[in-house]
């Protein structure tokens, strides 16, 4: 997959630390018109950037979003596919991934050399590896107060078309925040994950 | 769909209606946990609306409704139908997977109220379709089944989803409809704007005088295409960009003309696009652009009909300009070389004409027939005598004989070659030009006139490969044309050559040619047959023949030398007339 001549937009403004914020897509394009001004913005303004892609290759991001092999060496950019981290067992296994957003949470803390955080997961590996729904729902609930604590602004991407019947309505439950239409809006069924847990019991 | 789906998340059982004031405190646990789940159901349908009403393209809106409904209501969607100007079914699913299901719910659902209603699907105790509506409009039916009826609450969550889906149809079509007249508008402009600047491209050509240069580099330039103007027997008037030339028959020509001047507009015609203008019942222009591989688009159409009315009145404007200027030259000229006296020189001093100096008399023939009733073709050549214009000087004179230009030119441009080869070069590979004989005085311009005259001829009759030939270095010929005893001369011939002339006039051949050439080239048989395009074995029969006729002795260097002259006395007074 490549990321092809989408032009590069502008992320919307209102991204705040502790945003879990989760952009719902349709084909390539669209994906780049939430993906990379995400990444670019964050990386113009000194952040550091963690991102997992899956459909297309992480050089052609970083190539994209104005980054480069020092930019990469330096450290403030970091990407990942997805076989090395949602699919590194060559299944989803939520405890992993939990382990290795806790582990990258505590080295850029421990280092302290940059103010703001911007993560990224783009999750359409879904499609090709289908997990439980179960998995991919308490993944979520994690992540939700796992981005508040560290203070990172993280941005969930789903492609549409590749999501399960119900599956849908779970992602709408985990994230505070949906990214639509290039505006960032409060989702009126989030529940918090507490309230996710008592609804589930 | 490849999210393991596993079975939607059991649903708390509702109570049908509000709680009684009163209710014992385990009924009120499940009332508040009921409102509770009704709260976020509902928040879960405005979610799935925000998402809806984002998306811009019809087939995605449904996917999101048929993906999220089994987790937010306890129904099966089994296909939505979709009306516009014709109806679709989209995620089908279920038993309306079968044509014959979907085919039924149809005529079922053509006959359901605007509210929908029940209707029958094999195999599933309930069935419903709910109307996607936004603003009375139905933009069609969301069909759900379920294995009982389901409560009132989640009637009015499918109710309630089904109207926001409408809306979100709804909201998509208007986009749609914006996009596509968007679209349009944005043609119309670009067309608009097209027109503005050929409009503008033209205009400035029509205010500058550029003439049927600019015409032809104005549409070039808009259109991209090679531009040519010719006069309707293919005289080349003015090109712009890598112009094939348009080479037809006459005839074929002619036909084209006529009809692109009875149809009014462009016709497609051998790798062109065409038209003609007619401003005056006797000038005719033919204007094209090339379009080799058909693509011409109707903004290049209008272009060519654009540039096919400023030709128009170009053409008008110079023909008539042409006349108006060429009319008191010709008069002049004509008075000149027709021997008219002080009054012609009294009208050259007055427009501009120095007759005190030498001039001479040339005469351009173009060798085409056509262009002797052709105004244009004539007009052309004109315009290309204008090449012997002294800078600064006054317009060549000119004057129209049949298909030849006579002009009346200082010696000083008639003894240059270059010019006169360059002028023959542009009249067309039949072109030849001729120049009399230097006046001091313009009364000997008649002379000079009658002396290029048969330096044409004579050139004609020899077949003379020169394109510029003078009378002043016709040599022999010369001075047999200037003979002051013409019928000493026609004595000479008829006595050295009477039999083959004879021969020649009586069975149509060519035996006084075939000598002259013969003489020509020093008794030479290859050289004389193929200087006649004729074999070898010819030339030796018609030279038998000569000498049956004649008996003359060919190797003999005196006959030789008599016969050459007798020949050429032969073509001098051929020429003469």
């Amino acid at each position: 997959m490549s990321i092809g001549s989408a032009a590069l937009g502008t992320a919307p403004a209102d991204l705040t630390p502790g945003d879990h914020v989760c952009g719902f897509y349709y084909g390539e394009e669209e994906r780049d018109s939430l993906l990379l001004p995400f990444l670019r913005d964050g990386f113009e303004d000194g952040a550091k950037c963690v991102a997992v892609v899956d459909s297309t290759a992480p050089d052609e991001v970083i190539q994209r979003i104005g980054g480069s092999t020092s930019s990469v060496e330096s450290g403030q950019l970091e990407f990942y596919d997805s076989d090395s981290t949602y699919l590194r067992t060559g299944s989803f296994d939520p405890d992993l991934m939990i382990e290795f957003w806790e582990g990258r949470a505590r080295e850029i803390t421990d280092e302290g050399r940059f103010e703001a955080v911007r993560l990224l997961g783009e999750m359409s590996w879904l499609e090709r590896v289908p997990p439980p729904r179960d998995s991919v729902v308490r993944y979520e609930t994690w992540a939700d107060e796992f981005v508040v604590r560290a203070g990172a602004t993280c941005l969930c991407l789903y492609d549409l078309r590749k999501l399960g019947t119900g599956v849908l309505m779970d992602l709408l439950r985990t994230h505070p925040k949906l990214m639509l239409g290039g505006l960032v809006l409060e989702n009126p069924h989030h529940m918090s994950p507490d309230e996710f847990a008592a609804e589930a019991s | 769909m490849t999210v393991t789906a596993g079975v939607p998340r059991a649903r708390r059982a509702r109570p049908p209606s509000s709680p009684a004031a009163h209710e014992p405190p385990l009924e009120a646990g499940l009332h508040d946990a009921a409102l509770r789940q009704e709260v976020s159901d509902l928040r879960g349908l405005l979610a799935l609306s925000l998402l809806m009403t984002s998306r811009s393209d019809e087939e995605e809106i449904v996917h999101i409704v048929a993906t999220a409904v089994p987790a937010l209501i306890p129904v099966r969607p089994i296909g939505i139908q979709l009306v516009d100007n014709r109806s679709r079914w989209v995620a089908i699913a279920g038993p309306c997977a079968t044509a014959g299901v979907r085919s039924s719910l149809s005529k079922e659902l053509r006959r359901l109220s605007s509210d929908g209603g029940e209707v029958r699907v094999p195999g599933e105790s309930w069935a419903w379709a709910l109307p996607l509506r936004s603003l009375g409009d139905v933009m069609g039916h969301l069909v759900v089944v379920a294995d009982t009826e389901p409560s009132p609450t989640t009637m009015l969550m499918l109710r309630s989803l089904a109207q926001q889906t409408g809306t979100a149809l709804a909201n998509a079509r208007l986009h749609a409809r914006n996009l596509e007249a968007n679209a349009e508008l944005a043609r119309t402009v670009g067309a608009l704007r097209y027109k503005t600047a050929i409009h503008e491209a033209l205009t400035e050509v029509e205010l500058s005088g550029a003439g049927l240069d600019g015409i032809v580099s104005a549409l070039h330039e808009v259109t991209g295409r090679a531009a040519c103007i010719e006069s309707s027997g293919g005289e080349p008037l003015a090109a712009a960009g890598p112009v094939e030339p348009w080479v037809p028959t006459r005839d074929r020509r002619g036909q084209v003309v006529q009809r692109a001047l009875r149809v009014g507009h462009p016709i497609r015609i051998d790798g062109r696009l065409l038209t003609a203008a007619r401003p005056r019942p006797d000038v005719v222009g033919v204007l094209w652009l090339d379009d080799a591989d058909g693509s011409a688009d109707d903004q290049e159409i209008v272009a060519l009909e654009h540039a096919r009315t400023v030709l128009s009145i170009e053409l008008s404007r110079l023909y008539g300009l042409a006349e108006t200027e060429l009319r008191l030259g010709r008069d002049l000229a004509a008075d000149l070389v027709g021997g008219v006296g002080d009054d012609a020189m009294r009208r050259a001093r007055a427009l501009g004409y120095d007759l005190s100096r030498a001039h001479a008399v040339v005469v351009v023939e173009p060798g085409r027939r056509a262009a002797a009733d052709d105004p244009l073709a004539l007009t052309a050549q004109s315009a290309a005598l204008q090449q012997l214009r002294e800078p600064g000087g006054p317009p060549v004179l000119l004057l129209q004989r049949e298909s030849a230009v006579v002009a009346v030119v200082p010696v000083d441009v008639s003894d240059d070659d270059a010019p006169l080869e360059s002028l023959a070069s542009s009249l067309g590979p039949a072109a030849r030009v001729a120049v009399g004989g230097a006046c001091h005085d313009p009364a000997a311009l008649p002379t000079s006139l009658r002396q290029a005259q048969v330096a044409l001829r004579i050139a004609e009759h020899a077949a003379s490969a020169s394109r510029v030939v003078r009378f002043e270095q016709l040599g022999v010929y010369r001075l047999l044309a200037e003979s002051a005893d013409p019928g000493s001369l026609d004595d000479m011939v008829a006595s050295w050559l009477g039999p083959l002339v004879e021969h020649d006039r009586m069975r149509g051949s060519e035996l006084v040619r075939t000598l002259a050439r013969f003489l020509d080239h020093g008794g030479n048989y290859d050289a004389t047959a193929d200087s006649l395009l004729i074999g070898r074995t010819t030339v030796r029969y018609r030279l038998r023949r000569i000498r049956e006729l004649t008996g003359y002795d060919l190797s003999d260097p005196e006959t030789r030398f008599q016969l050459q002259l007798a020949v050429r006395a032969h073509a001098a007074r051929q020429a003469l007339g």
